[in-house]
């Protein structure tokens, strides 16, 4: 069914972009943000193995990908994507934590461009919060993390986690069950990490507001980057509030989400929500 | 759990509790696993960590040769010093046990390799 849903998700994603091409759009959107130039000027500079890494992430992506004249990862996107999809997800997704699995598809391509565009996740010590089943965990250790902490308040969630990293022998990680909402406030995890990684509840009418509380605390525990995916509606007030937490954001690609109607009240049988890949930077 | 993560872990949230660090530590089953040595990683995560907790972790597992004192600045030239702590604290994994608070006992149980923190309402 999954499978199913995400092939059909690529071919119309490659179909919407043949459209563009037929158009004289371009395909990638790139955001305001300074950082970014126009590709032309950094096609030349690429190696051969990073231009086909580039071309496969931009073809399969429903996002997009900055370049960069760097090359910082070991494996291809698409053997972690392969990985990835071997993690298995929620056995009976709790709705009041949100639980839905971070699809593989986004999952590799998001921590590949961690990897490929800042270099923050190998040899870096890296933290989950909200860590669920593990996929970003995983893939963060695959990517060669030094070491890869996983934060989750679930039970289930955990012993799921552990089954799947053990079963993909990945020995560079530690699942921990706690809240993360409320047990940092003071904690010796402060800045005691390179990178954070998460992906949060993007809140319901019960929980307005938790994904600026996950957000919080992973700025609290990070002493370089913090990465979030947060839906693209929230966008201004994210920037607003990441200033107040003493950080530098800016949105690095922008995703279609497919959440799957993982509990009855999805009425549809999928649906699209419009997310921003983020990146925080602590201002030291 | 490794013993890296264990360096971290404290009972503050406890209501009343002051310090809760370092935490006591109770292995029932312990494994090892081999992992690629990584200098330049221990070096830059040693200031991040507490001695005395390392010293706890390694008398648990029975890992010898650590110094009283960390001088943060000779040992990072120091490789088999390194290569130790690389051992200690990213190659043995905590698959069963227990993390006790030192001023209330309380109890945090380690299963499958996972700590469980979680607090009842009326604790913190």
């Amino acid at each position: 069914m999954n499978t199913q849903q995400d092939s059909r998700k690529i071919l119309e994603d490659l179909n919407f972009k043949k459209q563009q091409l037929q158009k004289g759009l371009p395909i990638i959107t790139t955001t305001s943000s300074s950082t970014t130039q126009p590709q032309t000027q950094y096609e030349p500079q690429f190696n051969q193995a990073a231009r086909a890494t580039f071309q496969q992430a931009q073809s399969t992506s429903s996002g997009f990908f900055i370049l960069t004249d760097s090359n910082f990862a070991t494996i291809k996107l698409k053997k972690l994507e392969e990985y990835l999809q071997c993690v298995d997800s929620f056995e009976n997704p709790k709705i009041l934590l949100e639980q839905y699995i971070t699809p593989s598809h986004i999952s590799s391509h998001f921590l590949y461009t961690i990897q490929n565009n800042y270099d923050d996740i190998r040899g870096k010590l890296v933290a989950d919060l909200g860590s669920g089943t593990g996929m970003l965990s995983i893939g963060s250790a695959i990517l060669e993390a030094s070491h890869v902490i996983g934060f989750e308040i679930d039970s289930e969630a955990l012993q799921i986690a552990r089954f799947n990293a053990d079963e993909m022998e990945v020995q560079n990680i530690d699942f921990l069950q706690c809240d993360v909402l409320t047990d940092f406030i003071d904690s010796r995890f402060h800045k005691a990490f390179d990178t954070v990684i998460l992906n949060p509840p993007f809140g319901t009418k019960k929980n307005a507001g938790i994904d600026i509380e996950f957000l919080k605390t992973a700025i609290l525990l990070s002493n370089t980057s913090i990465y979030s995916l947060h839906k693209t509606s929230t966008r201004n007030y994210i920037q607003k509030k990441s200033k107040e937490f003493n950080c530098k954001g800016e949105v690095i690609a922008e995703l279609r989400y497919n959440l799957d109607s993982s509990y009855k009240f999805h009425k549809k049988a999928s649906k699209d929500i419009e997310v921003d890949v983020w990146r925080f930077s602590v201002i030291k | 759990m490794k013993l890296l993560t264990y360096n971290f872990l404290t009972s503050k949230c406890i209501k009343k509790v002051k310090v809760g660090y370092p935490l006591k530590l109770n292995i029932m089953e312990q494994k090892v696993e081999s992992t690629n040595f990584n200098p330049e990683f221990i070096q830059r995560v040693l200031p991040r960590l507490d001695w005395s907790a390392i010293k706890i972790a390694a008398d648990s597992v029975g890992c010898q040769g650590f110094p009283d004192e960390i001088n943060l600045e000779t040992s990072t030239n120091d490789t088999e010093l390194l290569q130790k702590l690389h051992h200690l604290l990213l190659e043995i994994e905590v698959v069963t046990g227990s993390l006790i608070c030192p001023e209330t006992n309380r109890i945090f149980p380690i299963t499958n390799g996972i700590p469980n923190m979680l607090l009842n309402e009326d604790e913190v």
